[in-house]
C-alpha cells in the first residue's frame, strides 16, 4: 500500500529565517527516497481548521520580530485552537525558536512586554532586552528522547535573544554538550511534549540529524498506518561527517 | 603627532604588504585609531578630498570600482577602499595607504566601502558627499541580527547625521527607498530599467515584504531579484520614488545584479562629475570586473570565473548567471565559515542549488564545511544525484578540474569571501600544490 504523509509547514513566508526551510526539503526526500508519498501543505494566516486537521506532522521555523508578531496574531484565531488541539492529540511536530516560544505559557518582549502565550508548551521565555548579548553560535547537544537512536549527539547552530525557561527541566529535548542552549544558565536545549520537538538549532537541524528526522518521520507513519514499520536505510555519510567533525572541533571527541 | 605616527603608520601598512603578514590590511586602521580615535577626521580635514560611503549588502566593492573607473576617465584623482577593508579601522587603513608620508590626501575623491553594521560608527567620523545605498539583504545573521534591525539603525543614524548629503538610492528596495522617504538630505535614485524584468514571482530568499513605514504587507507587481522591484504597501500605498533615467541597451557586466550595480555607479559618478549621465555611458564599457566579482582568470588555459558568493541572495544571482551560459558545465562551490564568511551554514538552505542540479552541471564542493554543502546538494534532488563530487582540498580540486577539462574550458567557481581569497592564491600565485 503506497503511503503518504501530509506535512502541514506553519506560515512559510513568515516564520523562515536562515534556511529552516531545509527542514521540510529534508522531510520531503527522505520520505519520497523510501516511496512514501509527501504533500507540503502550506498553513498560511486564515488557514481553514480542516487543511491544518488533515495534517500528518506539522512544522514551523523561526523568524524575525515583525513577522514573528504577525503569526501571534494569526495564532490567537482558529488556526492557534486547532493547532493545540492537534497538539494535544499528539500529533507529530517540529518547532524551531520562535516557533516554539508562543506555544508557552507567556514571553517578555525586548522592551518588557508581557505577551501571553498559548499556553500549551509549559514553558515562558524572556528577552533581558536588545543591549543584552543573544545567545549566538555554533551547539553540541545531546537529546534526551525516548527511543532515540542513532549517534547521541545533534549539532546547530543557535541565534537568539530570548531566554527559555522551562517549568520543568526534565522535560527538555536535550542537555547542552558545548553551547548555551535555552537561557545560557541550566544546560537545557528545546522542550519535549507530547509528539511536539521545540528546538532553538537552525543549521537546519535535520540536515546533520537524519536520525531526528527518520525518527520524527517513524513517528508520523506509525500514528497514521498504526504499524512500525521500519524505514529503508538511506547514505546519510555526508552529515555524519560533518557532525563528527563539528562535534571534534567544538567538544574535542 | 601625525608627523611621526604617519611615516611609521606607511612603513608598517608597506611592510606588512610586502611580507604578507596575513590579512593585515586593517591592521595599521587599528593601531591610528588607537593613538588618535579621531585619526580619520583629522586626516580628512587636512584635504579637500570628497567622500563617497558605499553600504550595501552585495555589491560594494562592484559599485566603488566602477565609480573610480569612470571619475579616473574623467581625470580626477581617486582612491578606493583596500579589498575587504569596510569597517572603521579599514577607513582608517585606506587612508594611510594613500596618503602622503606627510598626511595629506592629493586625491579629489575617495570611495569608501562601508559593512552595513558600521554606518553609524563610519559616519560618526565623516561628512561625505555622497553615500550610496544599494541593497540589504540577509547575510552573516550571527554578526548582524536581523535585516529589519540593520534598516531601523540607518535610518536613524542618517536621521542623526545633520549635515546635509545627498543619498543616491536603490529605489526597487523597499528598505534602502525608506532612507529617502521624509529625509533631510538631498536624495536621487536608480532602478532596474523595465525592459530588464523577467521574473514572475518572490522567491523564498526574500525577508523584506513588510512597508517599513505602516508595516503593511508590500505587494510586487514585478520582481528584480530577492526583494527588489515594484512594490505598492496594500495599506498606507508607499511605493518606489521616481527613479533617474539611467539605461544602457547592453550592460559590460551580466546579471540582473549588475544591472544595479552600474546604474548605481553611473548616477554616483554623474552627480559627482555634475555631468548628465549620457556621457558617461561609454566611460562605463570598458570596465573589467572586480577582484572575485565575475572576475575571469586564466590558468592553464582554462578561464576560471570566480563569482563571489556569500548569502543567499548573492548566490542566487551567481547560479542564474551560471545557468544562463549555456557552455557552462563545471562548477565548483565553495563553502567555509570562517569570520569573513560566516559561522553559520544554514543560510545555504535559501540558495536554489536546485537549479544548478536540475541543469546536469558538473559540481565539485569544496571548503572547509564541503560536507554541509554536500548534504545541501543530495537534498537538492529526488531523483538521488551521484553527478558530484567533494575535494576537501582546493589544490586536489582544481587538479582535479584541469584533468577533467581542456584548454579554453570555462569553469565557474562559486566561493564565500574566504574562500575566494584562498582560490585566487591558487590560481594567480606562483606555487601549485
Amino acid at each position: 500500500m503506497q503511503q503518504k504523509i501530509v506535512i502541514g509547514w506553519l506560515y512559510p513566508k513568515l516564520m523562515n529565517t536562515y534556511g529552516d526551510r531545509g527542514n521540510i526539503i529534508i522531510f520531503q526526500c527522505r520520505c519520497e527516497w523510501r516511496g512514501i508519498q509527501v504533500e507540503i501543505r502550506e498553513i498560511n494566516p486564515g488557514a481553514s481548521v480542516k487543511e491544518i486537521e488533515s495534517c500528518d506532522l506539522l512544522f514551523m521555523g523561526g523568524a524575525q520580530d515583525t513577522q514573528q508578531e504577525i503569526v501571534e496574531r494569526d495564532l490567537r484565531g482558529s488556526t492557534g485552537k486547532t493547532l493545540c488541539k492537534m497538539i494535544d492529540n499528539g500529533t507529530p511536530t517540529l518547532l524551531v525558536c520562535g516557533g516554539y516560544q508562543f506555544l508557552g505559557s507567556y514571553y517578555v518582549t525586548a522592551d518588557g512586554k508581557k505577551i501571553k502565550g498559548l499556553g500549551l508548551l509549559p514553558l515562558y521565555t524572556t528577552n533581558p532586552g536588545k543591549e543584552a548579548k543573544r545567545l549566538v553560535g555554533n551547539i553540541v547537544i545531546r537529546p534526551t528522547l525516548p527511543e532515540f537512536p542513532g549517534e547521541a549527539f545533534v549539532v546547530g547552530f543557535e541565534n537568539h535573544g530570548g531566554r527559555t525557561h522551562l517549568e520543568d527541566v526534565s522535560d527538555a529535548f536535550a542537555k547542552v554538550v558545548r553551547g548555551l542552549g535555552n537561557n545560557g544558565e541550566d544546560k537545557t536545549e528545546g522542550i519535549v511534549y507530547k509528539g511536539v520537538i521545540g528546538t532553538y538549532l537552525h543549521g537546519p537541524i535535520l540536515s546533520k540529524s537524519p536520525e531526528l528526522a527518520d525518527y520524527v518521520i517513524q513517528k508520523a507513519l506509525f500514528r497514521k498506518y498504526g504499524e512500525n514499520v521500519g524505514l529503508k536505510p538511506l547514505d546519510d555519510t555526508y552529515a555524519k561527517e560533518a557532525r563528527n567533525a563539528l562535534v571534534k572541533k567544538l567538544y574535542g571527541k | 603627532m601625525s608627523r611621526v605616527l604617519i611615516p611609521f603608520l606607511k612603513l608598517a601598512s608597506f611592510l606588512v604588504q610586502t611580507l604578507r603578514l596575513g590579512s593585515g590590511s586593517t591592521w595599521p586602521g587599528h593601531l591610528a585609531l588607537k593613538v588618535d580615535p579621531k585619526f580619520v577626521e583629522h586626516t580628512i580635514s587636512h584635504s579637500k578630498t570628497q567622500i563617497v560611503l558605499v553600504v550595501g549588502t552585495n555589491g560594494k566593492t562592484t559599485v566603488s570600482a566602477l565609480i573610480q573607473h569612470i571619475l579616473e576617465s574623467k581625470a580626477r584623482r581617486v582612491f578606493r577602499s583596500v579589498e575587504g577593508a569596510n569597517l572603521l579601522s579599514g577607513v582608517a587603513s585606506t587612508l594611510i595607504k594613500n596618503c602622503t608620508v606627510t598626511g595629506s590626501l592629493p586625491y579629489d575623491f575617495a570611495i569608501l566601502e562601508v559593512d552595513e553594521n558600521n554606518l553609524s560608527r563610519v559616519l560618526s567620523h565623516v561628512n561625505p558627499t555622497q553615500i550610496v545605498v544599494l541593497n540589504l539583504f540577509r547575510d552573516q545573521l550571527d554578526r548582524y541580527g536581523e535585516v529589519n534591525t540593520i534598516a531601523t539603525k540607518w535610518r536613524e543614524c542618517l536621521s542623526a547625521h545633520k549635515k546635509k548629503t545627498t543619498l543616491v538610492l536603490n529605489t526597487d528596495d523597499p528598505l534602502v527607498r525608506y532612507l529617502g522617504y521624509k529625509t533631510h538630505h538631498y536624495t536621487s535614485y536608480f532602478a532596474l530599467p523595465s525592459q530588464y524584468y523577467e521574473k514572475a514571482a518572490l522567491s523564498h530568499d526574500v525577508d523584506s515584504i513588510f512597508c517599513p513605514v505602516c508595516g503593511g504587507a508590500l505587494i510586487f507587481k514585478e520582481v528584480a531579484y530577492s526583494h527588489l522591484g515594484q512594490y505598492l504597501c496594500s495599506k498606507c500605498k508607499y511605493t518606489n520614488a521616481k527613479h533617474e533615467n539611467i539605461f544602457m541597451k547592453s550592460y559590460p557586466l551580466k546579471g540582473v545584479y549588475n544591472i544595479y550595480n552600474v546604474n548605481a555607479a553611473l548616477l554616483s559618478s554623474s552627480m559627482l562629475l555634475d555631468l548628465p549621465v549620457s556621457e558617461l555611458y561609454e566611460k562605463v564599457l570598458s570596465f573589467e570586473p572586480a577582484f572575485g566579482r565575475g572576475e575571469s582568470i586564466t590558468f592553464e588555459g582554462r578561464e576560471f570565473v570566480i563569482l563571489l558568493s556569500k548569502n543567499p541572495a548573492g548566490f542566487n544571482q551567481s547560479i542564474e548567471r551560471v545557468i544562463a551560459d549555456s557552455k557552462a558545465d563545471y562548477v565548483m562551490l565553495v563553502l567555509n565559515d570562517r569570520v569573513p564568511d560566516g559561522l553559520d551554514v544554514s543560510w545555504i538552505w535559501d540558495v536554489n542549488i536546485e537549479e544548478l542540479v536540475k541543469r546536469n552541471l558538473k559540481l565539485t564542493v569544496s571548503g572547509d564545511r564541503a560536507d554541509d554543502m554536500a548534504i545541501r546538494v543530495q537534498y537538492s534532488s529526488i531523483p538521488v544525484i551521484t553527478s558530484f563530487v567533494v575535494e576537501y582540498s582546493l589544490n586536489e580540486c582544481i587538479s582535479g578540474l584541469l584533468k577533467k577539462t581542456k584548454t579554453g574550458d570555462v569553469i565557474y567557481i562559486l566561493p564565500t569571501y574566504s574562500a575566494m581569497l584562498e582560490v585566487r592564491k591558487i590560481l594567480t600565485g606562483s606555487k601549485f600544490i
